[in-house]
This record gives C-alpha cells, structure tokens and sequence, in this order.
C-alpha cells in the first residue's frame, strides 16, 4: 500500500518536473511513427518522457500509408494494435506484380513465427488518420507529455559534448526541454543528422502521388506494383473509396523534362499507358482534378549512435527506397527492441549515459535481423524494377519468371518483404537465386549460334547482379 | 575554501614532495665521502642528515614556541593523521607563534587574534595553501588558486552572486530541500524503532542537496543530487590523507578523483542547460542562473559597444563579465560546493546536537519562528522574516563562535614574510591562522565555553567584530558567508516549527573529532519525530 503511494507520488514529481523545469528521463524530438512508438513504450515502462511535435494537427502526407504484416505485429508487441481501428484501413493480403501487361498473385504467407495457418495481413490506411491515433494512444499512456513545439537545436555540455536536450521555438518564443536521453526522430528532413551521423541521406529518385476515387483494382486487397519500361508505379487502397498512386520518376527523366510537359505530362502520355485498362479511368480523372504531390525517395544507410546522450531513430537515421513500404515496418520493430534494450531491468537509471550508449551499439546490430532485410531488399528491388540498362532488363526478368514458379519462391522473398521473416541469408539466397535463374532464362532462350555471346553476357548479369547488391550489404556493415 | 584549506592543516605534509632535501643533499655530501665503504657512506650520510634536519629546524624557528627538537625526518607526522582537539589546543597556547615540522615541511601556527589577523592581511606575503591533491580534483586552473589582481578580479564578478537580493532568490529551492530531507530525517527515525541513530553523515548528504539546489537549481536531478551527495564524502576523504605524488587506482584520492570528476560533469550540464534556459528568458532560481545572467547582460552591453551604440549609464551591468565555458563554471561552481560542505555541515550537526540538548533555546526559537510566520507553520520562508528572527540569528552566531566549523586556515609563505619584529617566517612554510582562539578569548567573550545565545542579544559580542574570524578576513574571506549564515538559521527555524528530536547524549558528545571541520566524535545520535 505504501509501495503504491509512494510510486503515485514519484510520478507526480516527475509530471511536475516536466511541466514545470521542462525536464524529463527522455526528451523525444517529433510525434510521428517512430517518436510516439518510443514515447507510448518508454511512459509504459516508468520513464519519465517529454515529446515534442512541431505540429499536432493531423498530417496531410503522402507518406507511410501500408503497414506491413511485420510491421502490424511489432505494432500489436508494442500494445498498441487499436491504433489501426477506426481509421477506416483496408486489409492488404498480399501483392499483385504486373509486368508488362501481365499479372502475378504473390500473397502474403502465414506467419512461420506465430504458429499459425492463416496468411498474414498488412494494413493501408491515410497516414493522417493512423499518426492521430497514435498520437492519442501518446495522450493516454501515463508518464507521457506532449508539447506542440519545434526543435531548432541540441543543448551540448561544452565540456564532454554530451547532449542534454533541445533548444526549441514555442510560438514563436524561446523554449527548452532536458533530458538525459534525447532521441532525434524527426523524421526524413532531420535537422540533427549533422556532426552525429557519418552518413546523409542520397535521394535519386522521387514519388508523385494522385489520390484515386473508387478505381477498380484488378486484385483488390493487394497492393499492385506495375512494372514497365519506365520506373515503376505503386497502387494500393488506403480507405473505402480512396487509392494511391505512387509513380516512381527519377531525376532527369527525359518523358518528364518540361519539353515534354513535365511530371504530367509524363503520367498522361507514358505512364496510363502502362497502368491495367480498368485503373486508367480513375486515375486520368485524378489526374485531371488533382494536385499533383510528390516526396523524394531517399537512401540513407544506418549508423551507430555513438553521441552520449543522443539517440536517432527513425527515418532520421535510417531510409531506404518506399517501393517496398518497409519505411514504419523498420520503425515499430526498433520501438520494440529499443523498448527491451533500454528496459529498466537493462538500465536502471537513464542517468547511465554510458550503459545508454553501450546498449544502442548492441541496437545497431540487433536490429539488423528486420532492418537489414528491409533495407536491402528495398534498394535491390527498385534497382530491378527501375532497370535501365539490359543486364538489369535481363534480372527483372528473370525477377518476375522467378516469382511465377509460386510456392517458397514467392512465400520467402514476400515474407521479407513483409518483415515477417527476419533472415539476411535467405535474402542474400533468394537474391542469387534470381540472378542465376535469370541467367539460366537467358541462356536457355537464346539460339545455340547466340550461345557464345549468350554466355559472356550471362557473365555481365551476375557482375550486374553483384554490384547491385553488395554496395547495400556493404552499407548495412558498417559500424 | 575552508575544506580544502582545513584538511591540508590535518596533514601538513601533504604537499610535502616527501625527502626532496634528502636526495638534494646527498649529491654533494655523496662526493665529500667519496672512497669510503657502501655502509659506512650510509650510516654517516644519515646520521648527517638527521644532524642537518635538526639544525635547519632549529634555525628555522629561531625565537618562537615548538619543540627543542624534531622527531628526525618525519615530525609529529603521525599525529597529524590523526588530529586531536587537545592537542591544537595545546599548541594554541604555547604561544602566539609557534611550529613544528613536518618531514622537510616547516609550518607556523599564528594564535592569537592579532597575529592571526596579521597573517589573514598580509596578502603580498601568504596566499592560501592547499593540499596537492586539491588541484587534481578541482584542476589547476581553477580560480581558488589564484593569487593577487587575477584573484580580486576574479571574485568582483562573483560577488553579485551573493548579495541578499541574490540570495532572497534562492530561498525557495532550499525550503524544498528541506521539506525533502526533514521528512526522510522523521522516516529514518521511525524505521529505526524510534531509536537514536547517528545523524551526522544525513546532515552531511543534506547539506549537499541544499548547496547543490543553491548553486544550480532544477538543473541538476534529483537522483544526480543524491548521487553527489552520497559521493562527496570520498571528495573529502581523500583530502584527508597525506597523498601520494601520483593517483593510486582504488585508494582514496582515486575514489575523490572519481566523484570530483562526476561532480564536475553535472555541474558542467548545469551550466550548459542555465545557459539554454536563461537565454530563452527564464528567471533566476540558482546561483548558476544568476552568473549566467549576468554574463547575458554583459554581452548584450559589450556588442552595443563595440557596434558603437550609446548605452544609458544605469543599463550598464555593474560588473561587465566575459563569456564562461560550462567548465569554468563547472570547476568555480565545484569550489563553491567544496568550499561550504565541510563547513556548513559541521556547523548544522553542531545546530541539532545542541538545540536538543538546550530545550528553552529551542522553545524561543520555536516562539519566534511561528511568530514570524503569524502562527501559520506552512507559510514558506523569505528574506523578511529571516530578517526578523533576531533570536535565531543570535544562535547560529552562537553556533559558530562556540564551535568554528573551520578553526584555522593553511597559508603558505610567498617569500620571508617578517610577521613580527622578531621573527620572519621562511619563504616556503606554511603559515597558519588560527580561529578558534580568537572565538573562545575570555576578554572577549566570557566564558566563552558556554553555549550563550544572549551574548549576542543583550550582550556586546556583535560589536567584537575584530575576534569575528569565522569566516576568515583580508581578500580571502568566505565569499559564502552571508548565504551560509541565512542558510542556518532558515533551516533550524523551520525545523523547530516541523520537527521535535531528542538527543542522546553520550561521553564523546561534546569531544571534537576533526574531519576536515569538526564534528562530535559519536556522530551525533539523534532520534526525529514530526511535530503534531
Ligand atoms: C513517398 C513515401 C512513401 C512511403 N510509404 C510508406 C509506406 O507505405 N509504408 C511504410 O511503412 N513506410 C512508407 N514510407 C516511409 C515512412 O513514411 C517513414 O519511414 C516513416 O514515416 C518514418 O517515421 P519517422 O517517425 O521517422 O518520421 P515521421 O513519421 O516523418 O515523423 C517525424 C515527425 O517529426 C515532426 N518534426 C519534424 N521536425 C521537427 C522539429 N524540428 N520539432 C518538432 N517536431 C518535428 C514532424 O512533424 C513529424 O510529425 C514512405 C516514405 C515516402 C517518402
Ligand atoms: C558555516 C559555513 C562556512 C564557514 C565557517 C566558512 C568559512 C570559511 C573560511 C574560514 C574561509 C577562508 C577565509 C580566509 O582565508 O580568509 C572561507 C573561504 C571561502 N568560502 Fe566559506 N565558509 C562557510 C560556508 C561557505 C559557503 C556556503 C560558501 C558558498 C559559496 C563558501 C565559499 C567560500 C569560498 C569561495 C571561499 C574562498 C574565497 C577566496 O579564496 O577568495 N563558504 N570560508
């Protein structure tokens, strides 16, 4: 009895010290996917938590709008599954790969980890209305505080430079939060990336984005990836009536130089054209009544944190190409680890800067088993799907071909994709498998008189091969 | 810099670089012998060396009060370790100046209140002198060891931080330390069945905290409050020891190197947070906030001038400061913290142990503590009613004239330093103002072993400014004082209206023990209740 009024007491001294010296264990640094995920765990967990939001009004954005079986589990490990209800969501089973006209059914496989038959299911929702949520779920998890403020700085003690917390603007005037833990997840424009990162963010592509009205999807409850002689195209359902548009344009795209009418130009005179027949309807009326909105496609390998006091999370720390919708799938399975890692049997006393900073190295590593996956099946992927040169043509495919064999050639590299199954050596098996199979296509379909020049080429696949995927390996090994 | 300063008397030789006069004379005596066998070239090179070290002892202290001669080589070293009351006492009164030595370390004792104020004014011939270790843990470059001009500019832009202005500021972040700490005093008590239990080690942690709210305010977390304040006492242990040259790992000076480090961290995360938090416009709650301040305002005014701008006289700040780095602060802060734990946390155990042991003084205080709070108990303390407990204050005077927390102060000759017509102290000693005597001078303050709060009231003793030396005199004086003072009495006057405590009073109640300050060598046994 006495234990409990005491701990009352303590949280309420801890409430207080927020409020009033804007002081906290953890001062978390935007309200988005990754940040509320960490408030929600750490709060539940006793820590005492500040988090800061530029804006609480719900986001308009085109981004995170498909979860991921993966990334729906993690959700449901973090308590916080509800935060999918009442969002007006729509289930995804799986994909629907085209591919020049032709389709492939690759749904999602039973969860091997849950012990279950049933397939497993993602969910796709406007992104708007899932970050409120979460932001609610913020609201009631006790040990929790949010300002509606923004960040302009880290606050460094000038003598070890370890952080402290964050300088911010509060309407315009002033303000500051400290913590002993500051965790910088303000997402892909980060502004604290600089001096405490090795990497920055490279983006060679981006995503225009149309809203369509009650398209008519060829499989509905998957998500479709078009794939062409042009960069690829993603459409998927995000509510009763709405879908997404997502068209791939890389920089200097010459359909889309303003000599050829720009980006609308290019989905107008090239892209309906390769979108199924029953689609084009709905997205020219998109096209006609929409504003056209886009976000940039960035890679940013991870790093460690090795700054005392500083944690960076999130797209922040960490990007890979949406193609695949892995993005809030790495978010909620760092929430999780980190929530273990950083666990008040792990550390007792977030004063412990230095027990911090070993268990976010073991972090760096440990999420590797889903991040990694995610990661480079993600870049490897468009690589393919964006192929721009006829090894790369000869890899997509032999990608596809691959995939129409069904069974464990598609339940695997689909269930990494899903972030249900967390394995680099299966990614890096069925990556080669790819390659080799393209190759065997290749050969096989050229004439015996071709054969000599069949296999010198066969031999530039496999470099090609190589050099697609071992720079993004590479990446994931750094320290 | 009373601890420092204090724990370096403990041990005189503990800046001694041990036998350096031994190795130097050897060269030239190891010549003159030349020839002679390994023993023989031993035996005799010692026996000159004990000849040499009686001889320049003797000649050393030439007219004053010591012994004929020195134990060779090493002194009273070993009673230096271990300090007695009784025997500082004794030394007292062998004469106005006296000495011993110390390995090769010749030290001065100045008892009297002439001679001691002497040596406090003669800042062209002393300066203070602390143990070696003392700069490793508050770094070299820490103003405490400056001297001369660098040190009176240096404590100019301190100064401001302590004014009664500054310091009404400050009172609110104490009472909470109270509040805190009075109720684990009651919850301690209870835990132990209601029985007396020593308290001297919680007044020290108590201490801690309130010093550390003082100086920094809410920047500092609880729990790193708790931290230093457990940790402290390593700080001021491994002051105590005579050192070695060099850190040993896992002995004291190790373990305070550690905490002093720690304790430089936090207060370097303090500084950089103020910096934040002021710069935003926040207001004073702590020292920390009001150097910060300061340094603010002393930009602003710098930059108008430099761009040329006319700055209306009353804008000017009335000490202009230059920029600080959050490890300056840091270090200056940590002087402050060492300079007043040892202090003040003799001085607040002495408070309880004799309030305790004296009812009706703790009745008046009591009467008067509600009487300024108008009856109301919960009323929270200001410099107003601080201002208006004449009885409280007369007990913490009391307090600190009957048992100076700090009761003589290290200083080391800069060159011969001509102290009376008679004698000259040589250049290199340590010097050594004495406090205590001035404090317990029955001419001054009759009986003056008598705990006599009256003294100050209906008597003359606040007119005896010239014996007043528990705070020192001359350019080094506690910069503390005003705060430590205020400190104490708001601290037993709400603990009088809050708190009942008996003490059990045991044969070493009132023998002194010193740590560094002085303390009742049973640590002081106290049992605390809340008042209904
Ligand atoms: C075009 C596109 C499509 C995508 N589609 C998917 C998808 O379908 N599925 C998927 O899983 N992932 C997708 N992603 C990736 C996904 O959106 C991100 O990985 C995810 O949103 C990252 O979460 P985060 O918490 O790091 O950042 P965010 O969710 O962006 O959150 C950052 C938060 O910080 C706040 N903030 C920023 N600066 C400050 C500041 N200075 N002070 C205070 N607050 C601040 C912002 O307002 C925001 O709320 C997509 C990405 C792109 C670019
Ligand atoms: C009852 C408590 C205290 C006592 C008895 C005490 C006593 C002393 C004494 C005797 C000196 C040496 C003076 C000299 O050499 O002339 C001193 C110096 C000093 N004291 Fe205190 N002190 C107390 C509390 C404090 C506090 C609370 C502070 C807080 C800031 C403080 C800060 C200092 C400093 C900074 C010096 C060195 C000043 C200098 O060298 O210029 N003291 N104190």
């Amino acid at each position: 009895m006495r234990e409990v009024s005491a701990q009352v007491s303590a949280e309420k001294s801890k409430a207080e010290r927020r409020h009033l010296h804007h002081e906290a264990d953890v001062v978390i640094i935007g309200g988005g996917v990754v940040g509320c995920a960490i408030a929600v765990a750490l709060g539940r967990q006793g820590r005492s938590v500040i988090l800061l939001e530029r804006s609480l009004k719900e986001p308009d954005r085109i981004v995170g709008e498909l979860l991921q079986p993966g990334g729906c589990e993690a959700l449901r490990k973090l308590g916080m599954e509800d935060c999918l209800e009442g969002i007006d969501a729509a289930t995804v089973k799986g994909y629907q790969v085209i591919y020049h006209g032709a389709g492939v059914h690759i749904p999602y496989p039973p969860n091997a980890e849950q012990n279950t038959k049933e397939n497993a299911e993602g969910r796709a929702f406007h992104h708007g209305r899932f970050i409120q949520k979460l932001r609610e779920a913020v609201k009631r998890t006790p040990n929790v505080t949010i300002f509606e403020t923004t960040a302009t700085d880290l606050v460094r003690n000038g003598w070890t430079g370890q952080v402290l917390g964050v300088e911010a603007q509060t309407q315009g005037q002033k303000d500051y939060y400290f913590g002993h833990l500051t965790v910088v997840a303000d997402g892909y424009a980060s502004k604290f990336r600089k001096g405490n990162l090795q990497n920055q963010p490279i983006v060679k592509s981006k995503f225009f984005a149309l809203e369509l009205i009650d398209a008519d999807m060829p499989n509905p409850g998957h998500g479709h990836v078009v794939i062409s002689d042009n960069p690829p195209v993603l459409l998927y359902q995000i509510g009763s009536h709405e879908t997404r548009a997502l068209i791939d344009i890389p920089e200097n795209l010459p359909s889309a130089s303003v000599k050829n009418g720009g980006v609308k130009g290019h989905l107008r005179n090239v892209v309906i054209h390769d979108l199924p027949k029953s689609v084009q309807p709905s997205f020219e009326k998109a096209l006609d009544n929409g504003s056209l909105r886009s976000m940039p496609n960035s890679f940013l390998p991870p790093t460690t944190n090795k700054v005392p006091g500083l944690l960076i999370v999130g797209d922040a720390l960490n990007m890979r190409h949406p193609l695949t919708g892995g993005g809030m799938t790495v978010a909620f399975n760092d929430a999780v680890l980190l929530a273990e890692l950083l666990s008040p049997e792990n550390v007792p006393h977030f004063g412990d800067t230095g027990l911090i900073l070993k268990q976010l190295s073991t972090f760096h590593w440990r999420r590797k088993h889903t991040s990694s996956v995610i990661n480079i099946l993600a870049m490897a992927l468009y690589a393919l799907f964006a192929a721009n040169d006829p090894q790369l043509k000869v890899l997509q495919l032999g990608c596809f071909r691959y995939f129409c064999r069904g069974g464990p050639y598609v339940d695997e590299p689909v269930g990494l994709l899903a972030g249900i199954i967390h394995h680099p050596l299966i990614l890096f098996y069925h990556f080669f498998a790819v390659a080799f199979y393209s190759i065997w296509i290749l050969l096989s379909n050229s004439k015996a008189s071709h054969l000599p020049i069949a296999i010198l080429q066969s031999f530039a696949v496999f470099y090609k091969a190589c050099v697609v995927i071992f720079p993004f390996i590479f990446a994931e090994l750094r320290r | 810099m009373a601890a420092a300063v204090d724990a370096s008397f403990t041990s005189p030789a503990a800046n001694a670089d041990m036998g350096s006069s031994v190795t130097n004379s050897s060269g030239i005596v190891g010549t003159i012998l030349e020839g002679m066998n390994g023993w023989t070239i031993a035996i005799t090179l010692f026996a000159m060396l004990v000849i040499y070290d009686q001889l320049k002892y003797i000649y050393n202290k030439g007219t004053i009060a010591g012994p004929s001669f020195k134990i060779p080589f090493m002194g009273p070293f070993l009673q230096s370790v271990n300090p007695k009351m009784e025997e500082y006492i004794a030394k007292w009164n062998s004469g106005a100046l006296s000495c011993v030595s110390v390995f090769h370390k010749f030290v001065v004792i100045a008892s009297t209140r002439d001679m001691a104020r002497k040596v406090f004014n003669s800042p062209s011939f002393v300066k203070p002198c602390v143990v070696d270790i003392a700069h490793k843990l508050l770094r070299p470059t820490n103003w405490v060891f400056m001297d001369g001009k660098a040190h009176v500019e240096y404590r100019k832009g301190l100064n401001g931080l302590f004014t009664r202005k500054a310091l009404e500021l400050y009172l609110p972040g104490q009472e909470e330390v109270y509040d805190q700490y009075f109720a684990r005093f009651v919850e301690l008590s209870r835990e132990n069945a209601g029985k007396p239990a020593p308290f001297m080690a919680e007044f020290r942690e108590a201490m801690c905290a309130v010093s550390c709210r003082t100086f920094v305010g809410h920047y500092m977390p609880d729990e790193a409050i708790k931290k230093v304040a457990d940790d402290y006492y390593m700080i001021t242990a491994a002051l105590e020891l005579v050192n070695f040259p060099v850190i040993l790992p896992f002995t004291k000076p190790w373990y305070g190197k550690k905490a002093a480090d720690m304790v430089l961290d936090e207060f370097a995360k303090c500084a950089a947070k103020s910096k934040v938090r002021m710069a935003a416009g926040g207001d004073v709650t702590c020292i920390l906030d009001g150097w910060v301040k300061s340094m603010i305002e002393s930009k602003i005014y710098r930059e108008k001038v430099e761009k040329g701008i006319e700055v209306p006289s009353e804008e000017k700040p009335s000490m202009v400061l230059r920029d600080f780095t959050d490890f300056e602060i840091s270090q200056t802060l940590f002087t402050f913290l060492f300079a007043s734990q040892d202090a003040t946390s003799s001085a607040c155990t002495w408070l309880f142990q004799v309030m305790a042991d004296r009812p009706e003084v703790l009745d008046k205080v009591r009467e008067e503590n509600l009487a300024v709070r108008n009856g109301d108990r919960s009323k929270r303390f200001d410099m107003d009613m601080l201002d208006r407990m004449a009885y409280t204050r007369a007990v913490v005077k009391e307090i600190l004239r009957y048992r100076p927390p700090v009761i003589m102060v290290p200083y080391i000759a800069k060159q011969d330093f001509p102290v009376t017509e008679n004698y000259t102290v040589p250049k290199g000693s340590m010097v050594i103002p004495s406090v205590y005597p001035a404090l317990h001078d029955p001419e001054v303050y009759p009986e003056p072993d008598t705990f006599d709060p009256e003294r100050w009231i209906t008597g003359d003793a606040e007119k005896q400014a010239k014996n007043w030396l528990v705070f020192g005199t001359g350019p080094h004086y506690c910069l503390g004082q005003t705060y430590a003072q205020l400190n104490l009495m708001a601290m037993i006057g709400k603990a009088s209206i809050e708190l009942d405590w008996q003490h059990q009073i045991t044969p070493l109640s009132e023998k002194i023990k010193v740590f560094a300050t002085i303390f009742p060598q049973d640590d002081c046994p106290l049992v605390f209740s809340k008042r209904p």
